[in-house]
């Protein structure tokens, strides 16, 4: 019963994410003084990539983009199948395990090798360009990114005063949320908070750091060569990375407790759209992409040190 | 329902063939917040293979020919081609110059022609929601292989 209400709610959670890339578009067209395409564009968007048939260049190693996406796909669900999801009175996980914190970063990093391995896969100048660019975002916002989990670990395990073996388990900061109601009311924790909003545009490859997808650049980077249903399935896998993230953000740091399934239903698909405003829309609009010496810089240089910070505040 | 129209997701391409650059300032001038075609769901994409739409201008230089054909056998079925501006229709000033190999139809089937040198961005926008009701036809395998013509300010010819 548990696993069909996940699989029901990844689906839902699949369309909200569709609908929030359509909602950022909106909200984008109005800040520019635009009226913007309707809010659902991006199921629109989507559903047609499979409508589309087309010619696959002959350099194209179509077995390596084929591979990679299915490795996303399972990315997602994986990273999806460790974070709680509401249901009955508080948050319960799919799947539960002593470093499942450990499981979700690491298909977060998968996730981004996707792009790098479709990229090497398409085989195309502006497609190499896009995978080398995505490396080395990966390597300037994972080393903050992983520092952030483990000082996550360390300071949940701190408060709640659960045995070691629980550290870097989802289990431990769910329960130091229900013990301080919100983990933002640990100055530790709200520095992590804050340093993992910064990172979002990057992890989740929005402006300004889209650098390895830059259009008007590279032609859309590590995606060019693709197209129809291929293509179609890499949308649908940025749009779920990005709602992967927000989710994550909202339902381990934030989200309270309620004992309605609805009303935390509600709160896990808002609370989602609301962070994924901050990470992903108001960058887009008022910001310039970067290039790629700044960007690298920029992560390796404030929230690289800033993570150091707080580790360090953690472990003292 | 519309929402799972494909013809209400119009992805285009952008492909100069050897033009002043008149017609690619207007089509530009769509996109800005004054005519916003994205509220039609258009899109400029940069790569020809994540096109619906290719909106051409020019008129088809010799030495841009192979480039602008192999471009255009980029973009996956179902495509549109919307010719903008009189030097992509008929050549302009330019035709029978030693330096062209246009226009565009005596190389590939045309599905809209947009007139104006250079059209109106109203008249760039209509003759993008034409290419959008080819695409319905060429789908549904009803298509009869007729040319629209749209005026510079948006009118049917």
């Amino acid at each position: 019963m548990s696993i069909l209400y996940w699989l029901l709610w990844i689906l839902l959670l699949f369309v909200w994410a569709l609908l929030v890339g359509g909602i950022d578009r909106k909200i984008v067209a109005h800040l520019q003084g635009r009226y913007g395409p309707p809010f659902w564009q991006n199921i629109t968007d989507f559903v047609k990539l499979f409508y589309k048939k087309g010619k696959v260049a002959s350099r194209t190693a179509l077995v390596v983009i084929d591979v990679a996406l299915v490795i996303g796909v399972a990315a997602a669900v994986l990273a999806l199948s460790v974070l709680p999801f509401p249901m009955g009175s508080g948050d319960s996980q799919l799947l539960s395990a002593s470093g499942d914190l450990i499981i979700f970063a690491y298909a977060f990093a998968l996730m981004a090798m996707v792009y790098v391995l479709i990229g090497f896969g398409g085989k195309s100048p502006y497609t190499l360009v896009g995978a080398s660019r995505e490396i080395s975002m990966l390597l300037s916002y994972e080393i903050p990114f992983i520092l952030l989990i483990v000082a996550m670990g360390y300071r949940a395990v701190f408060i709640t005063g659960l045995p070691v073996e629980s550290i870097f388990s989802m289990s431990a900061l769910l329960a130091a949320k229900s013990q301080l109601g919100t983990l933002l009311m640990d100055p530790i924790f709200l520095g992590i908070f804050l340093v993992l909003l910064v990172l979002g545009p990057a992890v989740v490859g929005s402006v300004p750091f889209d650098i390895p997808e830059a259009e008007t650049e590279i032609v859309d980077g590590y995606g060019a060569e693709l197209h129809g249903p291929r293509l179609g399935v890499l949308f649908g896998l940025k749009h779920i990375k990005l709602i992967t993230y927000s989710y994550f953000l909202w339902m381990v740091f934030v989200s309270p407790l309620t004992g309605s399934v609805l009303l935390n239903v509600l709160s896990a698909l808002l609370g989602s759209l609301l962070v994924a405003i901050v990470i992903n829309t108001i960058p887009r609009a008022v910001s310039g992409r970067f290039r790629i010496d700044q960007g690298a810089k920029f992560y390796l240089l404030g929230p690289g040190l800033a993570s150091l910070l707080l580790l360090l505040l953690t472990l003292v | 329902m519309s929402i799972f129209k494909p013809e209400k997701s119009l992805w285009i391409y952008h492909l100069n063939t050897g033009s002043c650059n008149g017609c690619d300032i207007e089509i530009l001038a769509a996109l800005t917040p004054k005519y916003d075609a994205e509220r039609f769901g258009v899109k400029l994409v940069g790569s020809p293979r994540h096109a619906d739409i290719i909106v051409a201008t020019g008129p088809v230089t010799a030495v841009a020919k192979e480039s602008v054909l192999r471009v255009i056998d980029q973009v996956p079925e179902p495509k549109a081609i919307v010719v903008t501006g009189v030097c992509g229709i008929t050549g302009g000033v330019f035709r029978g110059g030693y330096s062209i190999a246009g226009p565009l139809d005596t190389l590939v089937p045309v599905d809209v022609y947009v007139f104006g040198c250079p059209p109106k961005p109203e008249g760039i926008m209509v003759g993008i929601l034409k290419a959008a009701e080819v695409l319905e036809l060429k789908r549904k395998g009803m298509y009869q292989k007729d040319v629209v013509r749209i005026s510079e300010t948006g009118g049917v010819l």
